[in-house]
């Protein structure tokens, strides 16, 4: 990836991927806290402004390598921690899993319109196990109290819910289910919580993984914490920030867990002039924190730090957009080697490489 | 230019931009809460008319506003070449004129007596939006019907005033009366409520003659006319399908359908016709002439080595070819089919002699004669009602490798044999490979003849896979276990090595592992007792292949008789040139001295423990004793007096 500082005229300062990897491998190994590792200890509560631009003669080079599946209408993308990409397809009403040789390898089916998709790790009671009781005496027989799972929740825009599945199969919905959301949209999922964007509504539910609802942040504005139709979230689970686009108000928002509002990424400028994205549609993180915001009118996907500097962009080349490269773009997910990202206009998931 | 007239332009310029926010106020709802900028870019636009992001900004899937698609060749057929008709053919984004005109509430921001273009486009340009080339059309439109909430849409014959009809009645598409009115055939079955977006969807542009497996996840029609290929009880939710990612969801989708059908006259006015589609040029069309095999090019043109080069699921043809939406790369059949004993013998029906049929007991109805799904493993037709072995793995090869089949060798009558044993290794047995699923309840073991034969690729010359165990990463090799070992020997320790594929089932108990007993036994690698006097041209020290002693797993055809073979040993015992049969001595068995058997002379005993001794006089001419050799306490595998 081209990391760079600066406006898009601003020669790239290159740093390598495997430098950064390394990096980051260190910090984690150290066990040095991620939030002041990476934000340098506190939080900023400063409106990131835009970044002032010049036209020149700056070229963002992107070229999709591959492109994986076969969708009606591909629209929200998670890529989970064992490389499996989850695609929801609302023309067709499911998720399909792929892995990145394109290869189908699983299906979640029964969502009228499916959106948003996260998962969560969690850990719950064991079957029989009654956790409240105490025994009586201690048991040299290590009976596990705790199994793992691995729930996924996909919003479902037909009826208004959050669906949990569980291995695949259906378990319940968040809150009431059904008109629980005016419009569910965005899902990601840390800790236990699950967080909803409810573009309709105009705010952000937070449920328990279990689907109890626990509260909500945002209202209908254009001030800080506030949306005007927001899109999709993001969860940077190193720094426990909340990235939140807000189309209408052609931003991305960022809070902590608890939903108190951090900062506002406005779009950086482009050679002529204009934001590099006006239409924040869809939000990705990779691991190493930078934030790719897909805007489907523009059709790119424009590469930011966390607080907003410009990095790179996909689908757009030689000052000009609608490149080719993406075709209504909605949503991204990344590892930080490759991006993943729907193109609805062409009904794949199109896959970028991160240049070293 | 006059300086008056520059002038007179400037002050119009200007008086169009000051008017400009005037005009948003005016814009009807819901578009009203869309400033201009939105749509507009003064600066920098790259089309006509200063648009600088269209309708999908927000009509997207996800978006503010419903998700929606063009009608245009990209999203239906190029058959008329590349075209589109775009939103403001039919709307006008700013104005319900509709509402106006009519005094309705549609809200549907629909044009009132307008003309309609249809426009060229470059289907290779960047997109996602078709910039017009050219004006391919120009469509003059009679007053679209509003006098109802779907008279718009409503297909009528009677009055040729709906939207869909504005360029309907001009184009060779779907009018009445031409080429590809589908209409006249399916009647009302077609057009349901009269309704055209009952089965034409603005959001995925109005495709032509709607989705595939929206008409046929119903069977409508006399004679099963519009077979029922999706849905519940759909050719794609049988056992074993095309197109399926591994779990019972079905995942077949339109593109998928068009890789294999041809739908030039799929829906025509004649007689429709459900051709095939070569798959490698994407052009040639098969038509299925009552024989199975005029599809054979058809099913060939993918199952090869380089699958489907004119589909590719992600669009991405450099990468494997996989045509459909499951992202599989077909199995190549055609590299091993040519001139393989299936090839040359099954002319008639081919691919179908094995595959297809779905549903039927017989071939005879066409229309079941497919490979969308089977009620069998592997797409495998269904075996005819007459044939005595169950339709089971088994049962689709001996339908034919039977005394009354077309194959010429009879198979099932070397399985007629039903014996099974219990020997010293304490391995529940059966006296040949579990191929019957009645097999399976003895022993616990099963496997499907195609753990060893490969029907694609067997000749007669050479009837094995290469590889059983394609897992344990071995490959058959002359010499791989143990020294002066052939290939045939090696194979067979392939999975008697007690490692298996994972289309074999393994027995419940486990087998001896021959693989590790055998270099060590004195039939193979160890020395032999020099006082024993061997006929048949054996000496001591050689080391035997497994089938100078075995049959190769389908028995000997002898039943529950006098004379079961345990472990499936030979009934004739050749000499070392494999060819001349050794004459047992026949003070064993005097009624059958050509025949050797493991029972002891009587038949009073099946068991492993007390007979074997006739049978190993064959060769072992001077033996010790008069008991029996195949024991658990004298001789058998994994001893060291084998």
């Amino acid at each position: 990836m081209n990391i760079q500082t600066g406006s898009l005229n601003t020669p790239p300062k290159r740093l390598s991927v495997p430098g950064i990897v390394a990096l980051c491998m260190l910090l984690i190994l150290l066990v040095i806290p991620c939030g002041e590792a990476l934000a340098g200890g506190t939080h900023t509560t400063i409106p990131v402004e835009p970044s002032a631009s010049e036209p020149g003669d700056e070229i963002f080079t992107s070229e999709v390598v591959s492109r994986i599946g076969r969708f009606r209408s591909p629209t929200r993308i998670l890529l989970d921690d064992d490389g499996v990409l989850y695609v929801s397809d609302t023309g067709r009403g499911l998720v399909a899993l792929y892995n990145q040789d394109g290869v189908r390898v699983g299906t979640l089916a029964g969502v009228g319109r499916p959106l948003g998709v996260a998962i969560l790790e969690t850990r719950v009671p064991a079957p029989g196990k009654d956790l409240k009781k105490k025994k009586k005496k201690k048991s040299k027989n290590t009976v596990k109290k705790y199994i793992d799972k691995t729930y996924v929740y996909v919003a479902d825009e037909a009826d208004g819910s959050v669906k949990i599945f569980d291995d695949g199969e259906l378990i319940g919905h968040l809150g009431d289910g059904p008109v629980e959301f005016a419009r569910p949209n965005g899902v990601a999922a840390i800790n236990d919580l699950v967080y909803v964007v409810d573009s309709d509504e105009d705010r952000v539910a937070i449920y328990d993984k279990d689907g109890a609802f626990l509260y909500q942040f945002g209202t209908t504005g254009a001030g800080d914490g506030q949306f005007d139709f927001p899109t999709d979230i993001a969860i940077d689970a190193c720094t426990e920030e909340i990235y939140v686009g807000d189309l209408r108000n052609k931003r991305v928002q960022v809070f902590d867990l608890h939903g108190n509002w951090l900062r506002t990424i406005y779009p950086p400028l482009n050679d002529g002039g204009d934001p590099i994205f006006i239409n924040p549609a869809g939000l990705g993180i990779d691991p190493l924190g930078n934030i790719y915001v897909v805007d489907n009118a523009l059709c790119c996907v424009a590469v930011l730090d966390p607080f907003g500097v410009l990095l790179d962009v996909y689908g757009y080349q030689n000052g000009a957009y609608w490149t080719g490269e993406l075709q209504l773009p909605i949503d991204a997910a990344s590892d930080g080697l490759k991006v993943f990202v729907t193109s609805g206009g062409e009904g794949h998931v199109n896959v970028f490489e991160v240049t070293p | 230019m006059n300086r008056y007239h520059r002038t007179l332009e400037a002050f119009a310029l200007a008086l169009l931009l000051f008017a400009a926010p005037a005009t948003a106020q005016a814009l009807d709802a819901p578009h009203n809460i869309v400033e201009c900028g939105q749509c507009h870019s003064v600066h920098g636009a790259t089309y006509p008319n200063m648009l600088g992001v269209l309708c999908e900004s927000c009509h997207y899937e996800s978006g503010p506003a419903t998700a929606v698609k063009t009608h245009s060749s990209m999203n239906t057929s190029d058959k008329y070449g590349d075209w589109e008709v775009d939103c403001w053919s039919c709307h006008n984004p700013h104005v319900q004129e509709q509402d106006d005109a009519y005094a309705t509430s549609y809200g549907m921001f629909l044009k009132v007596d307008r003309v309609a273009e249809i426009k060229e486009i470059d289907p290779g340009a960047a997109g996602p939006y078709y910039f017009p080339l050219s004006i391919l059309r120009t469509v003059p439109s009679s007053a679209i019907e509003h006098t109802d909430t779907n008279t718009f849409i409503d297909g009528d014959i009677d009055s040729d005033d709906d939207v869909c009809q504005v360029c309907h009645l001009s184009t060779s598409c779907y009018n009445t009366g031409a080429e590809f009115n589908t209409h006249t055939n399916y009647g009302t079955d077609s057009q349901p409520l009269g309704l055209c977006t009952s089965c034409h969807y603005h959001d995925d542009g109005f495709g032509a003659g709607g989705s595939c497996i929206s008409c046929h996840a119903l069977s409508q029609g006399a004679g099963d006319y519009r077979r029922q290929v999706t849905g519940v009880g759909g050719d794609f939710q049988r056992l074993s399908h095309h197109v399926s990612d591994g779990t019972t969801t079905e995942i077949v989708d339109d593109p998928d359908c068009q890789v294999c059908h041809d739908q030039s006259n799929h829906q025509g006015i004649s007689e429709p016709e459900v051709k095939l589609l070569d798959a490698d040029d994407g052009v040639t069309s098969y038509t299925f002439d009552g024989t199975g095999a005029s599809l054979d090019t058809f099913c060939l043109a993918c199952h090869d080595s380089d699958s489907s080069q004119a589909f590719d699921a992600d669009g991405n043809p450099g990468n494997g070819y996989q045509p459909f939406v499951d992202g599989k790369t077909p199995t190549d059949i055609a590299t091993v089919w040519t001139g393989s004993s299936h090839a040359t013998g099954l002319t008639t029906e081919g691919c179908m002699s094995c595959h297809g049929g779905s549903d039927s007991t017989t071939v005879s109805q066409p229309y079941d004669r497919n490979v969308h799904g089977s009620a069998f493993t592997s797409l495998r037709s269904t075996v005819v009602a007459s044939e005595t072995v169950p339709n089971e793995d088994e049962g689709l090869c001996l339908a034919c490798h039977d005394s009354d089949g077309t194959a010429s060798t009879d198979i099932e009558a070397m399985f007629a044999g039903t014996e099974n044993f219990q020997p010293a290794s304490n391995a529940l047995l059966n006296t040949r490979h579990d191929v019957y699923a009645s097999d399976e309840t003895y022993s616990g073991a099963r496997m499907p003849c195609t753990a060893c034969h490969d029907p694609h690729a067997a000749t007669s010359a050479n009837t094995l896979v290469a590889d059983p165990d394609p897992t344990d990463g071995v490959m058959p090799t002359a010499g791989n276990s143990w020294a002066g070992s052939s290939w045939l020997s090696e194979w067979c320790l392939d999975c008697h090595d007690n490692s298996f594929p994972s289309s074999v089932t393994p027995p419940t108990n486990a087998l001896v592992n021959i693989a590790t007993e055998f270099p060590g036994d004195q039939h193979g690698g160890a020395p032999g007792d020099v006082g024993i006097v061997l006929e048949g041209g054996y000496a001591q020290g050689d080391i035997l292949d497994c089938d100078v002693c075995h049959n190769r797993g389908h028995g000997d055809g002898t039943s529950s008789g006098t004379y079961p073979n345990l472990a499936n040993l030979r009934a004739i015992i050749y000499e070392v040139d494999g060819v001349t049969p050794l004459i047992p001595d026949s003070s064993w068995d005097p009624g059958n001295p050509e025949i050797v058997r493991v029972l002891d002379v009587g038949g009073a005993n099946f068991d492993a423990t007390t007979n074997g001794k006739a049978w190993c006089s064959t060769c072992h001419a001077s033996m010790h004793g008069n008991k029996g050799c195949l024991s658990g306490v004298c001789h058998n595998h994994s001893m060291s007096t084998f």
